[in-house]
Protein backbone atom coordinates (compact mmCIF):
# COMPACT_ATOMS: atom_id res chain seq x y z
CA UNK A 1 0.00 0.00 0.00
CA UNK A 2 1.20 3.23 -0.70
CA UNK A 3 1.31 6.47 1.40
CA UNK A 4 -1.67 7.77 -0.20
CA UNK A 5 -3.14 4.69 -0.60
CA UNK A 6 -3.20 4.50 3.73
CA UNK A 7 -4.15 7.98 4.11
CA UNK A 8 -7.27 7.38 1.75
CA UNK A 9 -7.70 3.89 3.54
CA UNK A 10 -7.47 5.54 7.10
CA UNK A 11 -10.03 8.48 6.26
CA UNK A 12 -12.67 6.00 4.76
CA UNK A 13 -12.03 3.96 7.84
CA UNK A 14 -12.89 7.05 9.88
CA UNK A 15 -16.08 7.08 8.78
CA UNK A 16 -17.06 4.01 7.60
CA UNK A 17 -15.75 2.83 11.24
CA UNK A 18 -18.02 5.18 13.16
CA UNK A 19 -21.18 5.37 10.86
CA UNK A 20 -23.58 6.79 13.52
CA UNK A 21 -20.96 9.44 14.82
CA UNK A 22 -20.35 10.66 11.23
CA UNK A 23 -24.01 10.85 10.90
CA UNK A 24 -24.52 12.85 13.94
CA UNK A 25 -21.54 14.95 12.96
CA UNK A 26 -22.58 15.68 9.70
CA UNK A 27 -26.08 16.42 10.42
CA UNK A 28 -25.62 18.79 13.58
CA UNK A 29 -23.09 21.01 11.08
CA UNK A 30 -26.26 20.81 8.83
CA UNK A 31 -28.23 22.71 10.63
CA UNK A 32 -25.67 25.14 11.43
CA UNK A 33 -25.43 26.00 7.80
CA UNK A 34 -29.12 25.67 7.30
CA UNK A 35 -29.53 28.33 9.93
CA UNK A 36 -27.02 30.41 7.95
CA UNK A 37 -28.72 29.58 4.42
CA UNK A 38 -32.29 30.84 6.32
CA UNK A 39 -31.09 33.85 7.23
CA UNK A 40 -29.06 34.64 3.80
CA UNK A 41 -31.94 34.14 2.05
CA UNK A 42 -33.56 36.14 4.02
CA UNK A 43 -31.04 39.05 4.28
CA UNK A 44 -31.46 38.99 0.08
CA UNK A 45 -35.36 38.41 0.01
CA UNK A 46 -35.44 41.74 2.28
CA UNK A 47 -33.22 44.06 0.05
CA UNK A 48 -34.70 42.53 -2.86
CA UNK A 49 -38.39 43.83 -1.64
CA UNK A 50 -36.27 47.11 -0.24
CA UNK A 51 -35.24 47.71 -3.88
CA UNK A 52 -38.37 46.57 -5.51
CA UNK A 53 -40.42 49.21 -3.45
CA UNK A 54 -38.01 52.06 -3.07
CA UNK A 55 -37.81 52.20 -6.88
CA UNK A 56 -41.51 53.65 -6.73
CA UNK A 57 -39.98 56.54 -4.27
CA UNK A 58 -40.14 60.17 -6.34
CA UNK A 59 -39.77 63.16 -4.93
CA UNK A 60 -42.74 66.10 -5.21
CA UNK A 61 -41.95 69.99 -5.18
CA UNK A 62 -44.42 72.12 -4.84
CA UNK A 63 -44.27 75.37 -6.16
CA UNK A 64 -45.58 78.98 -5.42
CA UNK A 65 -48.62 79.84 -6.78
CA UNK A 66 -47.47 83.85 -8.13
CA UNK A 67 -44.49 82.44 -9.93
CA UNK A 68 -44.34 82.52 -14.08
CA UNK A 69 -43.87 79.72 -16.01
CA UNK A 70 -40.72 80.82 -17.23
CA UNK A 71 -39.16 80.39 -13.76
CA UNK A 72 -40.40 77.02 -13.45
CA UNK A 73 -38.78 76.27 -16.73
CA UNK A 74 -35.65 77.13 -14.80
CA UNK A 75 -36.27 75.61 -12.10
CA UNK A 76 -36.92 72.45 -13.87
CA UNK A 77 -33.31 72.89 -15.58
CA UNK A 78 -31.55 73.38 -12.47
CA UNK A 79 -33.31 70.44 -10.66
CA UNK A 80 -32.44 68.36 -13.69
CA UNK A 81 -28.79 68.82 -13.74
CA UNK A 82 -28.17 67.77 -10.11
CA UNK A 83 -26.82 63.94 -9.74
CA UNK A 84 -29.09 60.77 -10.01
CA UNK A 85 -31.99 62.06 -11.45
CA UNK A 86 -33.78 60.47 -13.84
CA UNK A 87 -36.99 62.06 -15.34
CA UNK A 88 -38.80 65.41 -14.16
CA UNK A 89 -42.67 65.60 -14.75
CA UNK A 90 -44.13 69.18 -14.41
CA UNK A 91 -47.77 68.72 -13.16
CA UNK A 92 -49.88 72.07 -13.61
CA UNK A 93 -53.65 72.39 -11.11
CA UNK A 94 -55.85 70.84 -13.80
CA UNK A 95 -53.51 67.52 -13.71
CA UNK A 96 -53.25 67.60 -9.90
CA UNK A 97 -57.09 68.07 -9.38
CA UNK A 98 -57.55 64.84 -12.03
CA UNK A 99 -54.97 63.23 -10.24
CA UNK A 100 -56.54 63.58 -7.05
CA UNK A 101 -60.18 62.67 -8.58
CA UNK A 102 -58.54 59.34 -9.46
CA UNK A 103 -57.45 58.30 -6.15
CA UNK A 104 -60.22 59.64 -4.01
CA UNK A 105 -63.22 58.35 -6.71
CA UNK A 106 -65.28 62.21 -6.37
CA UNK A 107 -64.11 65.53 -7.04
CA UNK A 108 -63.53 67.38 -4.14
CA UNK A 109 -62.87 70.36 -5.11
CA UNK A 110 -66.51 70.47 -6.69
CA UNK A 111 -67.43 73.24 -4.48
CA UNK A 112 -64.33 75.42 -4.88
CA UNK A 113 -64.40 78.80 -7.19
CA UNK A 114 -60.66 77.83 -8.22
CA UNK A 115 -58.73 74.85 -8.27
CA UNK A 116 -56.66 75.50 -4.60
CA UNK A 117 -54.11 72.73 -5.45
CA UNK A 118 -50.83 73.65 -5.82
CA UNK A 119 -48.31 72.96 -9.10
CA UNK A 120 -45.48 70.75 -8.54
CA UNK A 121 -42.50 68.78 -10.08
CA UNK A 122 -42.57 64.97 -9.94
CA UNK A 123 -38.85 64.19 -9.55
CA UNK A 124 -37.69 60.40 -9.88
CA UNK A 125 -34.71 58.80 -9.40
CA UNK A 126 -32.00 56.88 -10.89
CA UNK A 127 -32.07 53.21 -9.04
CA UNK A 128 -28.79 53.22 -7.55
CA UNK A 129 -29.52 57.24 -5.97
CA UNK A 130 -31.89 56.21 -3.98
CA UNK A 131 -30.98 56.19 -0.12
CA UNK A 132 -32.24 58.50 2.78
CA UNK A 133 -28.32 60.75 2.84
CA UNK A 134 -29.09 61.64 -0.79
CA UNK A 135 -32.88 61.95 -0.71
CA UNK A 136 -32.30 64.32 2.40
CA UNK A 137 -29.07 66.40 0.35
CA UNK A 138 -31.58 66.79 -2.56
CA UNK A 139 -34.53 68.19 0.06
CA UNK A 140 -31.94 71.06 1.72
CA UNK A 141 -31.20 71.66 -2.17
CA UNK A 142 -34.23 72.25 -3.30
CA UNK A 143 -35.73 74.15 -0.01
CA UNK A 144 -33.12 76.82 -0.90
CA UNK A 145 -34.59 77.46 -4.18
CA UNK A 146 -36.90 80.37 -4.90
CA UNK A 147 -40.36 79.31 -5.92
CA UNK A 148 -40.34 75.90 -3.61
CA UNK A 149 -43.07 76.17 -1.34
CA UNK A 150 -42.99 72.45 0.06
CA UNK A 151 -41.08 69.27 -0.72
CA UNK A 152 -42.70 65.93 -0.07
CA UNK A 153 -41.27 62.30 -0.37
CA UNK A 154 -41.97 59.26 2.92
CA UNK A 155 -38.54 60.12 4.17
CA UNK A 156 -38.97 58.75 7.49
CA UNK A 157 -40.47 55.16 5.74
CA UNK A 158 -37.27 55.06 3.71
CA UNK A 159 -34.88 55.12 6.80
CA UNK A 160 -37.06 52.87 8.43
CA UNK A 161 -36.98 50.49 5.59
CA UNK A 162 -33.25 50.84 5.36
CA UNK A 163 -32.53 50.53 9.00
CA UNK A 164 -34.42 46.90 8.58
CA UNK A 165 -32.12 46.31 5.25
CA UNK A 166 -29.02 47.11 7.36
CA UNK A 167 -29.95 45.47 10.57
CA UNK A 168 -31.04 41.70 8.66
CA UNK A 169 -27.70 42.42 6.75
CA UNK A 170 -25.63 42.47 10.02
CA UNK A 171 -27.18 39.95 11.83
CA UNK A 172 -26.01 37.88 8.70
CA UNK A 173 -22.77 38.76 8.98
CA UNK A 174 -22.78 38.36 12.76
CA UNK A 175 -24.45 35.04 12.16
CA UNK A 176 -21.85 34.06 9.98
CA UNK A 177 -19.13 34.62 12.03
CA UNK A 178 -20.99 32.71 15.14
CA UNK A 179 -21.58 29.87 13.06
CA UNK A 180 -18.09 29.79 11.46
CA UNK A 181 -16.72 29.25 14.60
CA UNK A 182 -19.45 27.18 15.83
CA UNK A 183 -18.57 24.88 13.09
CA UNK A 184 -14.68 24.90 13.59
CA UNK A 185 -15.43 24.10 17.74
CA UNK A 186 -17.50 21.38 16.61
CA UNK A 187 -15.25 20.12 13.81
CA UNK A 188 -12.54 20.19 16.38
CA UNK A 189 -14.21 18.27 18.67
CA UNK A 190 -15.19 15.39 16.02
CA UNK A 191 -12.19 15.30 15.16
CA UNK A 192 -10.47 14.69 18.55
CA UNK A 193 -13.08 12.19 19.32
CA UNK A 194 -12.47 10.60 16.23
CA UNK A 195 -8.37 10.44 16.67
CA UNK A 196 -8.95 9.62 20.21
CA UNK A 197 -10.27 5.87 19.07
CA UNK A 198 -6.71 5.37 17.76
CA UNK A 199 -4.43 6.86 20.03
CA UNK A 200 -2.71 3.42 19.99
CA UNK A 201 -2.33 3.57 16.49
CA UNK A 202 -1.36 7.53 16.55
CA UNK A 203 0.86 6.87 19.23
CA UNK A 204 2.73 4.13 17.63
CA UNK A 205 2.88 5.42 14.12
CA UNK A 206 4.95 8.36 15.60
CA UNK A 207 7.36 5.61 17.10
CA UNK A 208 7.82 4.32 13.67
CA UNK A 209 8.65 7.34 12.37
CA UNK A 210 5.25 8.81 10.83
CA UNK A 211 5.65 12.41 10.10
CA UNK A 212 2.77 15.14 12.08
CA UNK A 213 1.35 15.72 8.12
CA UNK A 214 1.05 11.76 7.23
CA UNK A 215 -0.55 11.03 10.37
CA UNK A 216 -3.14 14.41 9.77
CA UNK A 217 -3.99 13.83 6.79
CA UNK A 218 -6.77 11.40 6.75
CA UNK A 219 -7.97 13.60 9.61
CA UNK A 220 -8.08 16.57 7.70
CA UNK A 221 -9.54 14.91 5.56
CA UNK A 222 -12.53 13.64 7.22
CA UNK A 223 -13.25 17.42 8.84
CA UNK A 224 -13.14 18.83 5.00
CA UNK A 225 -15.82 15.72 4.38
CA UNK A 226 -18.00 16.54 6.83
CA UNK A 227 -18.44 20.37 6.91
CA UNK A 228 -19.02 19.58 2.50
CA UNK A 229 -21.43 17.25 3.37
CA UNK A 230 -23.14 19.32 5.87
CA UNK A 231 -23.10 22.68 3.50
CA UNK A 232 -24.13 20.69 0.44
CA UNK A 233 -27.30 19.31 2.48
CA UNK A 234 -28.06 22.70 3.79
CA UNK A 235 -28.47 23.43 0.22
CA UNK A 236 -30.52 20.46 -0.92
CA UNK A 237 -32.93 21.05 1.54
CA UNK A 238 -33.12 24.77 0.96
CA UNK A 239 -34.25 24.14 -2.91
CA UNK A 240 -36.28 21.58 -1.60
CA UNK A 241 -38.19 23.59 0.78
CA UNK A 242 -38.30 27.01 -1.76
CA UNK A 243 -40.08 24.73 -4.16
CA UNK A 244 -43.17 23.59 -1.55
CA UNK A 245 -43.29 27.35 -0.46
CA UNK A 246 -44.79 30.11 -2.41
CA UNK A 247 -46.08 33.82 -1.05
CA UNK A 248 -48.25 36.32 -2.78
CA UNK A 249 -46.41 39.40 -2.09
CA UNK A 250 -42.53 38.47 -1.64
CA UNK A 251 -40.45 36.53 -4.11
CA UNK A 252 -37.81 34.43 -2.05
CA UNK A 253 -34.63 35.36 -3.04
CA UNK A 254 -32.09 32.74 -3.51
CA UNK A 255 -28.15 33.19 -4.26
CA UNK A 256 -26.94 32.31 -7.76
CA UNK A 257 -25.71 29.34 -7.79
CA UNK A 258 -21.89 29.81 -7.90
CA UNK A 259 -22.74 31.30 -4.74
CA UNK A 260 -23.84 28.27 -3.30
CA UNK A 261 -20.92 26.83 -4.71
CA UNK A 262 -18.24 28.84 -3.19
CA UNK A 263 -20.42 28.59 0.11
CA UNK A 264 -19.79 24.92 0.09
CA UNK A 265 -16.23 25.73 -0.77
CA UNK A 266 -15.70 28.12 2.30
CA UNK A 267 -17.37 25.47 4.14
CA UNK A 268 -14.47 23.20 3.44
CA UNK A 269 -12.21 25.62 3.97
CA UNK A 270 -13.52 25.85 8.26
CA UNK A 271 -13.72 22.01 8.06
CA UNK A 272 -9.96 21.88 7.01
CA UNK A 273 -8.92 24.58 9.88
CA UNK A 274 -11.25 22.46 12.21
CA UNK A 275 -9.43 19.47 11.21
CA UNK A 276 -5.77 20.87 11.21
CA UNK A 277 -6.94 22.20 14.86
CA UNK A 278 -7.81 18.90 16.06
CA UNK A 279 -5.71 16.42 14.98
CA UNK A 280 -3.33 18.93 15.71
CA UNK A 281 -4.09 18.75 19.59
CA UNK A 282 -3.86 15.16 19.74
CA UNK A 283 -0.27 14.64 18.11
CA UNK B 1 23.93 19.23 14.39
CA UNK B 2 25.22 16.28 13.05
CA UNK B 3 27.98 13.69 14.44
CA UNK B 4 29.63 11.05 12.19
CA UNK B 5 30.56 8.01 13.65
CA UNK B 6 28.89 6.54 16.33
CA UNK B 7 24.98 4.97 15.34
CA UNK B 8 24.35 6.14 19.19
CA UNK B 9 26.02 9.08 21.32
CA UNK B 10 24.95 9.57 24.48
CA UNK B 11 27.02 12.70 26.09
CA UNK B 12 26.81 13.96 29.00
CA UNK B 13 23.36 13.59 29.64
CA UNK B 14 21.40 14.23 32.73
CA UNK B 15 17.63 13.87 33.58
CA UNK B 16 15.77 14.38 36.78
CA UNK B 17 12.73 12.40 37.39
CA UNK B 18 9.55 13.14 39.91
CA UNK B 19 10.16 15.00 42.91
CA UNK B 20 13.61 15.61 41.98
CA UNK B 21 15.15 12.00 41.78
CA UNK B 22 18.25 12.16 39.83
CA UNK B 23 17.42 9.81 36.56
CA UNK B 24 20.49 10.15 35.01
CA UNK B 25 23.67 12.15 35.71
CA UNK B 26 26.59 12.57 33.23
CA UNK B 27 25.93 9.93 31.45
CA UNK B 28 27.33 8.76 28.51
CA UNK B 29 27.33 5.73 25.89
CA UNK B 30 28.41 5.19 22.39
CA UNK B 31 27.32 2.13 20.24
CA UNK B 32 29.14 1.51 17.05
CA UNK B 33 27.52 0.42 14.09
CA UNK B 34 26.82 -3.32 14.28
CA UNK B 35 27.00 -3.89 17.97
CA UNK B 36 24.91 -4.78 20.22
CA UNK B 37 24.90 -3.24 23.68
CA UNK B 38 23.08 -4.97 26.87
CA UNK B 39 22.41 -2.53 29.13
CA UNK B 40 21.13 -4.09 32.56
CA UNK B 41 19.66 -2.37 35.66
CA UNK B 42 17.21 -3.21 38.40
CA UNK B 43 13.46 -2.38 37.73
CA UNK B 44 12.96 1.75 38.02
CA UNK B 45 17.07 2.77 36.98
CA UNK B 46 15.79 3.95 34.15
CA UNK B 47 16.33 1.77 31.27
CA UNK B 48 13.08 2.73 29.83
CA UNK B 49 13.88 6.48 30.21
CA UNK B 50 16.60 5.89 27.94
CA UNK B 51 15.52 3.93 25.31
CA UNK B 52 12.20 6.99 25.41
CA UNK B 53 15.76 9.84 24.83
CA UNK B 54 16.80 7.98 21.98
CA UNK B 55 13.58 8.07 20.24
CA UNK B 56 13.30 11.73 21.50
CA UNK B 57 10.08 10.66 23.22
CA UNK B 58 11.90 12.23 26.64
CA UNK B 59 14.10 15.77 26.65
CA UNK B 60 17.29 15.39 28.48
CA UNK B 61 18.18 18.56 30.89
CA UNK B 62 21.67 18.56 29.91
CA UNK B 63 24.03 17.26 27.60
CA UNK B 64 23.55 15.61 23.81
CA UNK B 65 21.82 12.68 22.49
CA UNK B 66 23.06 11.51 18.67
CA UNK B 67 21.36 8.88 16.72
CA UNK B 68 22.72 8.28 13.08
CA UNK B 69 25.26 11.22 13.98
CA UNK B 70 21.32 13.11 14.29
CA UNK B 71 21.08 15.58 17.21
CA UNK B 72 17.38 14.33 18.51
CA UNK B 73 15.47 17.14 19.80
CA UNK B 74 12.21 16.81 20.97
CA UNK B 75 10.69 19.72 19.66
CA UNK B 76 11.84 19.09 15.77
CA UNK B 77 8.75 16.45 14.58
CA UNK B 78 9.66 15.98 10.80
CA UNK B 79 13.67 15.31 12.22
CA UNK B 80 12.65 12.99 14.58
CA UNK B 81 10.13 11.07 12.36
CA UNK B 82 13.18 10.56 9.74
CA UNK B 83 15.57 9.24 13.20
CA UNK B 84 12.41 7.00 13.67
CA UNK B 85 11.56 5.34 10.30
CA UNK B 86 15.12 3.64 11.21
CA UNK B 87 14.49 2.47 13.89
CA UNK B 88 12.75 -0.76 15.18
CA UNK B 89 11.56 -1.21 18.43
CA UNK B 90 10.66 -3.80 20.54
CA UNK B 91 8.97 -3.45 24.24
CA UNK B 92 8.58 -0.03 26.51
CA UNK B 93 7.17 2.54 24.31
CA UNK B 94 6.75 0.08 21.21
CA UNK B 95 3.94 -2.34 21.14
CA UNK B 96 1.78 -3.83 18.31
CA UNK B 97 -1.92 -2.13 17.92
CA UNK B 98 -3.59 -4.15 19.20
CA UNK B 99 -7.22 -4.36 17.39
CA UNK B 100 -4.92 -4.31 14.14
CA UNK B 101 -3.61 -7.96 12.31
CA UNK B 102 0.00 -9.12 12.64
CA UNK B 103 -0.33 -7.97 8.92
CA UNK B 104 -1.43 -4.49 9.21
CA UNK B 105 1.33 -3.98 11.47
CA UNK B 106 4.09 -5.38 10.07
CA UNK B 107 2.92 -3.32 7.16
CA UNK B 108 3.47 -0.19 8.65
CA UNK B 109 6.87 0.41 8.46
CA UNK B 110 7.32 -0.43 5.05
CA UNK B 111 4.78 2.20 3.84
CA UNK B 112 6.37 4.88 6.08
CA UNK B 113 9.78 3.57 4.57
CA UNK B 114 8.20 4.23 1.00
CA UNK B 115 9.31 0.50 -0.11
CA UNK B 116 6.80 -0.67 -3.48
CA UNK B 117 3.27 -1.79 -3.14
CA UNK B 118 4.66 -5.23 -4.99
CA UNK B 119 7.64 -5.87 -2.73
CA UNK B 120 5.66 -5.65 0.66
CA UNK B 121 3.35 -8.84 0.65
CA UNK B 122 6.41 -10.87 -0.47
CA UNK B 123 8.24 -9.23 2.32
CA UNK B 124 5.79 -9.89 4.81
CA UNK B 125 5.19 -13.52 4.30
CA UNK B 126 8.93 -13.88 4.19
CA UNK B 127 9.47 -12.36 7.51
CA UNK B 128 6.31 -14.00 9.20
CA UNK B 129 8.09 -17.14 7.78
CA UNK B 130 11.09 -16.71 9.59
CA UNK B 131 9.06 -15.87 12.94
CA UNK B 132 6.83 -18.61 12.64
CA UNK B 133 3.91 -16.36 12.58
CA UNK B 134 2.50 -17.14 9.38
CA UNK B 135 -0.53 -18.55 10.64
CA UNK B 136 -1.34 -15.55 12.80
CA UNK B 137 -1.18 -13.47 9.69
CA UNK B 138 -4.40 -12.22 10.09
CA UNK B 139 -4.68 -12.42 13.63
CA UNK B 140 -5.68 -9.26 16.06
CA UNK B 141 -2.62 -8.35 17.52
CA UNK B 142 -4.56 -8.29 20.96
CA UNK B 143 -5.33 -11.35 20.93
CA UNK B 144 -1.26 -13.17 20.53
CA UNK B 145 0.23 -14.29 23.61
CA UNK B 146 3.06 -12.45 25.13
CA UNK B 147 6.01 -14.65 23.19
CA UNK B 148 4.14 -14.18 20.34
CA UNK B 149 3.74 -10.41 20.66
CA UNK B 150 7.49 -9.81 21.27
CA UNK B 151 7.98 -12.22 17.95
CA UNK B 152 5.83 -9.82 15.82
CA UNK B 153 7.69 -6.68 17.29
CA UNK B 154 10.90 -8.25 16.40
CA UNK B 155 9.67 -8.92 12.80
CA UNK B 156 8.59 -5.36 12.68
CA UNK B 157 11.09 -3.96 14.08
CA UNK B 158 13.46 -5.43 11.23
CA UNK B 159 11.06 -5.83 8.16
CA UNK B 160 12.13 -2.49 6.57
CA UNK B 161 15.52 -3.45 7.05
CA UNK B 162 15.92 -0.78 9.86
CA UNK B 163 19.66 0.11 10.68
CA UNK B 164 18.81 -0.17 14.49
CA UNK B 165 17.09 -2.14 16.95
CA UNK B 166 15.55 -0.80 20.70
CA UNK B 167 14.68 -3.59 22.27
CA UNK B 168 13.13 -3.14 26.29
CA UNK B 169 12.69 -6.64 28.34
CA UNK B 170 12.35 -9.06 25.67
CA UNK B 171 12.42 -12.10 28.09
CA UNK B 172 9.82 -10.25 29.93
CA UNK B 173 6.78 -12.54 31.32
CA UNK B 174 7.44 -15.11 28.90
CA UNK B 175 8.50 -19.12 29.62
CA UNK B 176 11.17 -20.54 29.32
CA UNK B 177 10.86 -22.41 26.10
CA UNK B 178 9.47 -18.91 24.07
CA UNK B 179 12.38 -17.26 26.07
CA UNK B 180 14.76 -20.10 24.09
CA UNK B 181 13.14 -18.79 20.95
CA UNK B 182 13.26 -15.18 21.52
CA UNK B 183 16.85 -15.77 22.64
CA UNK B 184 17.70 -17.90 19.44
CA UNK B 185 16.78 -14.62 17.09
CA UNK B 186 18.31 -11.87 19.18
CA UNK B 187 21.22 -14.08 18.63
CA UNK B 188 21.12 -14.24 15.00
CA UNK B 189 20.29 -10.76 14.78
CA UNK B 190 23.39 -9.46 16.77
CA UNK B 191 25.36 -12.39 14.94
CA UNK B 192 23.86 -10.86 11.44
CA UNK B 193 25.01 -7.52 12.22
CA UNK B 194 22.18 -5.57 13.61
CA UNK B 195 22.91 -2.69 15.62
CA UNK B 196 20.75 -3.18 19.05
CA UNK B 197 20.58 -2.02 22.33
CA UNK B 198 18.74 -4.37 24.70
CA UNK B 199 17.29 -3.26 27.89
CA UNK B 200 16.97 -6.02 30.22
CA UNK B 201 16.53 -6.32 33.89
CA UNK B 202 18.00 -10.30 33.89
CA UNK B 203 21.49 -9.89 31.53
CA UNK B 204 22.12 -13.65 32.48
CA UNK B 205 18.85 -14.74 31.04
CA UNK B 206 19.90 -13.35 27.39
CA UNK B 207 23.96 -14.16 26.76
CA UNK B 208 24.59 -12.35 23.58
CA UNK B 209 27.79 -13.30 22.87
CA UNK B 210 30.04 -10.17 21.66
CA UNK B 211 27.71 -7.76 23.20
CA UNK B 212 29.04 -4.87 25.00
CA UNK B 213 27.60 -5.04 28.78
CA UNK B 214 26.28 -1.88 30.62
CA UNK B 215 24.65 -1.67 34.33
CA UNK B 216 22.43 1.57 35.41
CA UNK B 217 24.08 2.22 38.53
CA UNK B 218 23.24 5.50 40.14
CA UNK B 219 22.39 7.08 37.28
CA UNK B 220 25.56 6.07 35.21
CA UNK B 221 26.36 3.47 32.70
CA UNK B 222 29.19 1.05 34.30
Amino acid sequence: MSKFGYILRKFFGNIMGRPMAALGSILSLFLLFLLFNLVWITSLTVNNYYDKVISDIDIEVFLEDSIPDSIIIIIRETIGSLDGIESIDYISRDQASLKLKDIMGVDLLEGFENNPLPRSLIIAFEPNYLNSDNLNSLDRDLQRMAGVTDIYYPSRWLVKAEYTKLIVSDILILLGMVIAVAVILNTIQFIVLSARTRTEELVQLQLLGAAPGFLALPYIFEGIFYTLAASFAGWIIILYGVDLFSFRNVEIILPPSIEQFYFCLAGSLIGLIGGYLGIKREL
Amino acid sequence: MEKAGNIIELVDVTLTGYGGKKIFENLNLNLPEGRTAVISGPTGAGKTQLLKLIIGDLSAESGSVFVFGQFVKINKHWQLAKIRKKIGGVGGAFRLISYQSVYENLLHPLILNKKPVSFQKNKIEQVLNRFDLIGKRNEKAGCLSQGEKIEAMLARAIIADQPLLLIDEPLAGVDDKIAEKIKLLLVRLSTAGHSMVILTSNPDRLGIPDSLNFRLENGRLV
